[in-house]
């Protein structure tokens, strides 16, 4: 580590310009692995690939968004798989009966994970039980609801209006892409331009700081754990829609993507540090890598652990910067 | 200030993605299934041009690419059609892609995808679901690319051959052999799958068929659902034993069931019921080896995989075939196990 430039005032100086390297430099990382692998592989800077990458990626993006939230205030959110479920099996049983009540659809399957996220967030606030616990239980105990809801089995959907959702196109871009871009410009709304936002990382640089000057930690918290719970939601009902069914076992493992995307994109599992644009360079790193990986039809097995040492590189010079 | 280390940082991870990703490239042979021979000699070659990792089994170009999108490799029956698939590929020197989807919809629709956009020759899906694979259908034909579907098959009916079974020739099968062992006159039980599935309703319409509508004489005198599973089927037949003494044959819809039946009716000294069962299964093939079951009737799936590639490579030839290729299931007695089980 170098030196003696450790001075208090400096600080935050220090911390804007490594995340401003962090920005730029994770941005170049992007554009490489887009140059290496046009060169690798002719298939990869067409059109019609460079849209399916951003449509397969629109799912995670939307979990990673809302995970951004959650990290940033140095929590966890383990349940948003589960959460997914039950989001879509609930969509799912609407339009089964009534192949034309999509908004009703969205808005079911979406207040009941974001209720969900609620609980969570109570359980980690008042209940004064660790995220990463209270996540974890809350991660199977929506599992069992979805997989009782349904009795085990998937609901087909047959509702073309439903399955517009995630198979369809807006001119040449999937809905999904376009969901994806509106959720974002949303949340980074929230969390850059209102004064929620700024809570959220007055809660996660220092939390202790943040209650002495008047926030109001709980509620900021659970808060961000219901506005997580209905991207989940949201997420959820596009998965099943692109899949046309809705399955009680879907979004499993979902959870491993959006962290990692998120921690990828500099925000510190720490709190406090982050960019909603780091996410967004994460969740494409993430997704070009593994469309790149697949044209060069690299099995799925090394595909995991390709990604997992990404993770663990981020996080390890995540670490090193913050030490810094 | 944090300006060297954040610099030497970012160049670490671009270092880190490049390597992976020139690692990838090299290691892409590791995605491919086995084939037949040629699987070390395949590694050198076209590297870094823009096939990317293929390993066909001879040292001559591949004619053509043909990528297939399957269910789950983890399935005994899938790996079986898969490997006679890269069989037939390698001698007609075709490259064959191979996507396993883990049986999950969004892995196949993005694999189907991603074989579009490698603008393989022809396609073969072998769709995880009815209706959640349909859409990659119509992206395949969009795409202008012939496709094959092979075993399972699609609510969207826009490919253009289908290479499979049809579901109640089994059931056919299974009322012949009965009806011979029989001698056109028994008690029959039979063993269901699960009531609703489509092969419950096809091998049941096709037992109906071939046995009870023809050979009057040929009662069926009980039935009942074991959920394809051998246990269930046990417990169903030990309680049948009881009840209905005068039993002679047990028809079971799947090998399963009709191992489990053959165990109580073994366990009961009740050698002289015949009992017969369906798919062809490893367990299955022994015990008629060896005359304890009496027959069951194989799903042929290497011949469905050879046949799948043939026809695939003759879409992309211009060939014309029916829409439906159907392979016939071999019905297996003691005559002719040893032709088909080693």
């Amino acid at each position: 580590m170098s030196n003696g430039d450790s001075a208090k005032p400096k600080l935050s100086m220090n911390a804007a310009a490594s995340d401003m390297m962090r920005r730029y430099g994770l941005i170049l990382v992007l554009l490489l692995s887009v140059v290496i692998l046009s060169f690798i592989s002719d298939a990869f800077l067409t059109v019609n690939n460079l849209m399916n990458v951003l449509r397969q990626v629109s799912i995670n993006g939307i979990l990673a968004v809302g995970m951004t939230l959650v990290i940033l205030t140095a929590g966890i959110d383990l349940s948003i798989g589960s959460l997914m479920a039950v989001s879509a099996v609930i969509a799912a049983s609407i339009v089964a009966g009534n192949p034309d009540a999509v908004f009703l659809a969205l808005v079911a399957g979406i207040a009941a994970s974001g209720v969900l996220g609620g609980v969570t967030g109570t359980m980690s606030t008042k209940l004064n039980v660790a995220p990463f616990i209270a996540t974890l239980a809350m991660m199977t105990i929506a599992r069992g609801i979805a997989l009782i809801y349904t009795n085990g089995r998937p609901i087909t959907i047959d509702s073309s209006a439903f399955r517009y959702l995630g198979q369809g196109y807006i001119g040449p871009v999937p809905v999904p892409v376009v969901i994806f871009a509106l959720v974002t410009a949303i949340v980074s709304f929230i969390l850059y331009k209102t004064k929620f936002g700024r809570y959220i990382y007055a809660v996660g640089g220092n939390e202790n700081a943040a209650n002495v000057s008047g926030i109001r930690v709980h509620r900021v918290k659970i808060w961000v754990y219901i506005i997580n719970g209905a991207l989940s939601g949201l997420a959820g009902i596009l998965l099943a829609s692109r899949i046309s069914s809705g399955q009680p076992n879907s979004g499993l493992g979902y959870e491993l993507d959006a962290i990692a995307a998120v921690v990828i994109g500099g925000t510190s599992l720490f709190g406090g540090r982050g960019t909603m644009l780091g996410t967004i360079v994460g969740v494409l790193i993430i997704g070009v890598i593994n469309n790149g990986l697949n044209l060069l039809n690299v099995s799925s097995y090394w595909q995991q652990i390709i990604k997992g040492l990404i993770i663990a590189g981020a996080v390890i010079l995540d670490q090193r910067a913050k030490r810094g | 200030m944090g300006n060297m280390k954040n610099i030497r940082m970012w160049k670490l991870l671009l270092v880190a993605v490049s390597l992976m990703l020139v690692l990838a490239a090299c290691g892409g042979n590791g995605g491919k299934s086995n084939s037949g021979g040629g699987n070390g000699g395949g590694n050198s070659q076209s590297d870094s041009g823009s096939n990317g990792g293929s390993s066909s089994g001879g040292d001559a170009k591949p004619k053509y690419r043909i990528g297939t999108a399957t269910q789950g490799l983890s399935h005994e029956f899938i790996k079986a059609l898969v490997e006679s698939m890269q069989e037939k590929a390698d001698e007609l020197n075709v490259e064959l892609i191979v996507m396993d989807s883990q049986d999950q919809i969004e892995n196949q629709l993005n694999q189907v995808d991603n074989l579009i956009s490698q603008k393989v020759d022809a396609i073969i899906l072998n769709a995880v679901d009815f209706v959640g694979s349909s859409p990659a259908v119509e992206r395949i034909k969009a795409a202008g690319i012939p496709l094959v579907e092979a075993i399972t098959f699609t609510q969207n009916e826009d490919y253009d051959v289908f290479v499979g079974t049809d579901p109640e020739q089994s059931g056919i099968m299974m009322g012949e052999l009965l009806a011979e062992f029989l001698d056109g006159k028994g008690n029959v039980a039979l063993l269901q799958g699960q009531i609703g599935h489509s092969a419950e309703i096809t091998r049941g319409a096709g037992l109906q068929k071939a046995l009870f509508d023809k050979y009057p004489d040929v009662k069926l005198i009980t039935q009942q659902t074991a959920n394809w599973n051998r246990d269930e089927a046990m417990s169903i037949t030990e309680d049948w034993l009881q009840r209905f003494p005068e039993i002679n044959a047990i028809a079971a819809q799947n090998d399963e069931m009709a191992m489990g039946a053959l165990q109580a009716v073994e366990a009961a000294g009740r050698t002289d019921i015949i009992v017969v069962g369906i798919d062809g299964i490893p367990d299955a093939m022994k015990a008629v080896k060896e005359g304890r079951l009496a027959a069951t009737v194989l799903d042929n799936v290497t011949e469905e995989g050879k046949r799948a590639v043939e026809v695939a490579v003759g879409l992309i030839e211009g060939k014309t075939f029916e829409k439906k290729e159907l392979v016939d299931y071999i019905p297996i007695t003691k005559d002719n196990v040893d032709q088909y089980y080693k």
